[in-house]
């Protein structure tokens, strides 16, 4: 057995010394041979002769000495390889067209596969990820809430048993007081236990206690292992240290390890790493009354998600008898996912919409090659049928186009890769937030092994058909045809079927992208409310005892805006407690004239100048001002929308609004400013119900709630870009407090960037993608006419010569193409209907069966079709009768 | 080659010689055979020089070739010694 490997190895790689040796043998025979019919007194001549004779010619016999050593199969691979190559190398346009072609399908594939793989199949970085999940409540449609309320949250923590859980809340921005200044650092607030969950052992010190994690409880922190480098130098006698963050001291009780990546939060806050985490001391009132915490939990050994979920059904009734009845038709259920399916769960649509999309573009990719190889087995049947009666078997045909189709596919998938490289790195510039997930998105090596595994299964496809139709040649009637080549009726007919295909494919991936393209247009283009331009937001967090009430932060605001807008180049400066397209406070048990807001509204705190800073409209009433400060009536402004949705029917201004228990007289409406959805996962941004109170108005309580979840903005109007103006602004600010840094600066159409990076990524990639594919689907079309052309100039030729016209003979040939493509956007047309219901959910503002959308793909397409099949039967206008009876 | 070690001249000579040319093994067949042989394993080469001082390639039977051997040996004469039986009995 090894001597066998030993062999065939050595035949492989020494073949050169292996030749000399079988050649040697034989000579020294034949002289030995000869030598002993000489000495028996033949001529020297006559005696090789028949040496050679006896041994029945030395190259046969060489030739079956190779066929001993058994690596024929290999050898002949070897061969075909440069056969391929060469063959390659004869037809440089063709190979060019398939590997570009296949660049960049697999180049789109790799890059949107990193995403993909990094999301959904990479493992979480905790140990033994696949017992932790998330906590889910299950509400009758398909869509599942990730976020849970406290009553929820504590029932899990006291009675699953079958589970270790552990609940977070979002990432917030927090003032750690550092001497005579502050730094704006983010912090998250955490339950016991939450890195025992996530086996996550500390740095050093430890976690929250059960006891500790309850309201009222003490005031500690653990640190990330980078803030305690950076700002606490590594003290090693950090533990029991006081820090103050938001002016109240907290006591240090640990430090994370350093590669510790905490749970993000994807719908709320921001979603990079905390540098402090304190205990989130739940409790089922204020926030906890509402769904504001995530909760994870390790499945205990040998607990399936079944048992789980078996448990939690049982315990949701409790919940649900604390919390009273369910309104009528409502279904509430707590379930548990996989950690990895929780954590994609708002964003998994939008990455299959991009993965089917790539994958459809290479399947389109793979139909455009087997085509133009289709076309070329054609052209190459002559050279098939002289080496079938050379004596190739049908097999060797099949194995040497295979392989031709092999080389095609991995010179393709190399540059593929190098394309995908960058690609990958536009998305990831598109939306960071969203794919960097839990770390970074890699082209690694488990990227390449599938973008290999790929392009094999594509060298198949593509190259199968057209390998197995080539190598089943007629040797007879090949040959027999002299310099002809066929036209061959049954190739004409596959090559029909697939640019139908392709086309169909292409209008389903155009259509799609045309509804993702009118939805992010629809979400940016019409007036959002107020003027984007050269606006300026930057947050401070004012979670802290000394602005807990409403009069010491207006004062703040005032007197800081006033500041500010004495920057040169500063037109106007207010505060608010949310800006513009990011989520605002909603409050879901208001009034309005003694009536219940079915649909709740928002609430936002503003400044007085908060209005003209944004340029925002009034279109009834009056404004808010100082003056209002001083007033005993409360009054507020309300928006557009707020009136559409509550007030149609009566007059708005002098209409009373209740909540907190408290009365508000509406002053004036405004006209509605675009914000982030957050009610639903559906629209990403919109227009609701809001109510602006000036500050010194605002509800205590509700006040101090407010800021432990939101950082208030400032925002600043310029007349031009400044760089310079962030510095000139916390100098500003530090003239008032010294202690409140600023951070997060950025300009609106940044935070709108963010807010529909989602959509915008989704649009822009669908929108290449199905470029490419429409570009491909015009490539086929061009390919099956110019074909048609080639082969029948001889025809058409004759044709002429009998007088017929030479626009119908170019209908002859371009009618086929065009009746196939109308064809394929037809049926492609009605398949984009069916994958419109993919889109559910990602559409909004116009609908998934937009009439004219369809219309234009359609037409657009027909009109391409006409293009592309006309370009190449112009060219029979060229064609000469003369010239062509002649070559006959 | 049971005996010594002979290069493949030799062993056509030599087949030729013992068979007293009742067995014509072609020549022809011959080196493809030995090449077979030693992928096999029952064969190995070894490149030495002859009497007139050339240098040839011998072949030496290996331990399994010598097993493999006795094996075909028997396996031979079973079947010669049934041909035998059915020959007399007819």
């Amino acid at each position: 057995m090894l001597s066998d490997l030993a062999y065939r190895l050595r035949s492989v790689f020494r073949r050169k010394a292996v030749e000399q040796e079988l050649d040697e043998e034989l000579r020294f025979h034949l002289e030995q041979h000869a030598a002993k019919l000489a000495s028996a007194g033949m001529p020297a001549e006559e005696a090789n002769r028949l040496a050679r004779l006896a041994l029945e010619g030395p190259e046969q016999v060489k030739e079956r000495c190779r066929d001993e050593r058994g690596i024929r199969l290999w050898e002949a691979m070897v061969q075909d390889f440069w056969q391929a190559f060469r063959q390659l190398k004869k037809s440089p346009a063709v190979t060019i067209t398939i590997v570009a072609t296949l660049a960049l399908c697999i180049g789109a594939n790799a890059a949107v596969y990193s995403i993909v793989d990094a999301l959904f199949f990479r493992p979480l970085p905790y140990p033994h990820p696949k017992q932790l999940v998330m906590l889910v409540t299950y509400k009758g449609s398909p869509e599942l809430d990730t976020s849970q309320d406290g009553f929820e949250w504590e029932a899990v923590r006291d009675h699953a048993t079958l589970l270790e859980p552990a609940a977070y809340g979002p990432t917030m921005g927090t003032n750690l007081a550092t001497g005579t200044s502050a730094a704006y650092i983010r912090q998250q607030r955490i339950s016991a236990d939450l890195f025992h969950v996530l086996g996550m052992p500390l740095y050093r010190g430890r976690e929250f206690t059960r006891r500790e994690d309850v309201p009222n409880g003490p005031a500690l922190a653990i640190m990330s292992y980078g803030l305690w480098q950076r700002v606490f130098h590594a003290d090693p006698k950090i533990e029991g240290r006081s820090v103050i963050l938001n002016g109240v001291p907290h006591t240090v009780v640990g430090v994370a390890s350093a590669g510790f990546r905490a749970i993000p939060v994807s719908d709320f806050g921001s979603l990079e790493q905390p540098d402090i985490y304190t205990p989130i001391q739940p409790s089922t009132e204020g926030e906890g009354s509402g769904d504001n915490y995530g909760v994870i939990a390790r499945l205990k050994p040998g607990v399936s998600i079944q048992q789980a979920d078996a448990q939690l059904k049982t315990l949701t009734r409790e919940i649900r008898a604390h919390k009273g009845p369910l309104p009528k038709n409502h279904i509430e259920e707590e379930r548990v996912i996989s950690l990895q399916s929780g954590l994609v769960y708002d964003i998994r649509t939008g990455i299959h919409i991009m993965w089917t999309a790539v994958i459809l573009v290479l399947v389109i990719g793979c139909i455009n090659i087997a085509g133009l190889l289709l076309a070329q087995s054609g052209r190459r049947s002559r050279e098939l049928a002289m080496r079938c009666a050379l004596g190739a078997s049908r097999f060797r045909i099949l194995q040497a186009l295979l392989i031709e189709s092999m080389l095609l596919a991995f010179l393709g998938a190399g540059a593929g890769v190098l394309l995908g490289r960058l690609t990958l790195q536009q998305l990831l510039k598109l939306n960071p937030d969203q794919f960097g997930l839990l770390g970074g998105v890699p082209l690694d090596a488990r990227v390449l092994l599938t973008t290999g595994a790929l392009s094999f299964c594509a060298a198949l496809l593509f190259g199968f058909f057209p390998a197995l139709e080539a190598s089943r040649v007629d040797l007879r009637t090949t040959l027999g045809e002299a310099s002809r080549t066929s036209a061959g009726r049954r190739r004409d007919y596959r090559r029909h079927v697939l640019v139908f295909a392709e086309v169909s494919l292409g209008v389903i991936l155009i259509t799609s992208a045309g509804l993702l393209v009118q939805t992010l247009l629809s979400s940016t283009s019409p007036y959002p409310g107020f003027n984007t331009n050269h606006l300026l937001v930057a947050s401070a967090s004012l979670s802290e005892p000394r602005y807990a009430k409403p009069a010491a932060a207006a004062r703040l605001f005032r007197e800081s805006t006033n500041r500010i807008e004495q920057i040169p180049g500063v037109q106007a400066a207010a505060v608010a407690m949310s800006a513009p397209y990011t989520r605002p406070l909603n409050e879901g048990l208001a009034q309005v004239n003694g009536q219940r807001l079915a649909g709740g509204t928002e609430l936002n705190y503003v400044t007085p100048g908060f209005f003209k800073t944004l340029g925002v409209k009034l279109l009834g009433g009056r404004w808010l001002t100082e003056a209002d400060y001083s007033r005993a009536r409360r009054v507020v402004l309300i928006n557009e929308t707020f009136v559409h949705f509550y007030l149609r029917d009566s007059n708005p201004v002098g209409s009373v609004i209740t909540f907190e228990n408290q009365q508000w007289s509406v002053a004036g409406v405004v006209n509605s400013v675009q914000e982030d959805n957050h009610l639903s996962h559906t629209v990403p941004v919109s227009f609701y119900p809001e109510v602006y109170i000036l500050v010194a108005q605002f509800p205590e309580g509700l006040f101090e709630m407010a800021n432990r979840w939101f950082s208030p903005v400032w925002l600043v109007r310029t007349t031009r870009e400044d760089a310079a103006l962030p510095r000139a602004m916390q100098k500003a600010l530090a003239s008032v407090d010294p202690r409140l840094p600023f951070a997060e600066f950025r300009t609106i159409r940044a935070i709108r960037a963010k807010t529909l990076g989602p959509q915008r990524y989704r649009a822009w990639v669908v929108s290449a993608v199905s470029g490419l594919a429409v570009i491909l689907a015009a490539l086929g079309i061009y390919g099956l006419v110019a074909q048609s052309v080639s082969q029948r100039t001889r025809e058409m030729g004759i044709r002429m010569a009998l007088g017929a016209d030479v626009w119908s003979i170019i209908r002859t040939c371009t009618a086929p193409a065009i009746i196939v493509a109308c064809a394929g956007v037809v049926c492609g047309l009605i398949g984009a209907a069916f994958a419109a219901t993919l889109l559910k959910g990602v559409v909004w503002n116009v609908s998934r069966f937009d009439p004219r959308t369809y219309a234009l793909v359609g037409v657009l397409l027909i009109g391409l079709a006409f293009v592309a099949s006309l370009l190449p039967a112009l060219r029979l206008r060229h064609v000469s009768p003369a010239r062509v009876l002649q070559e006959e | 080659m049971a005996l010594e070690p002979l290069h493949g001249w030799g062993i056509s000579e030599r087949l030729q010689q013992i068979s007293k040319d009742v067995v014509q093994v072609q020549q022809g067949s011959l080196y493809p055979a030995l090449h077979r042989l030693e992928r096999r394993g029952w064969l190995r080469p070894k490149w030495s020089t002859t009497e007139n001082n050339r240098r040839a390639k011998y072949y030496e039977i290996t331990a399994a070739g010598r097993k493999q051997l006795a094996a075909e040996v028997k396996s031979w004469r079973k079947l010669a010694a049934a041909v035998a039986t059915v020959l007399d009995m007819a």
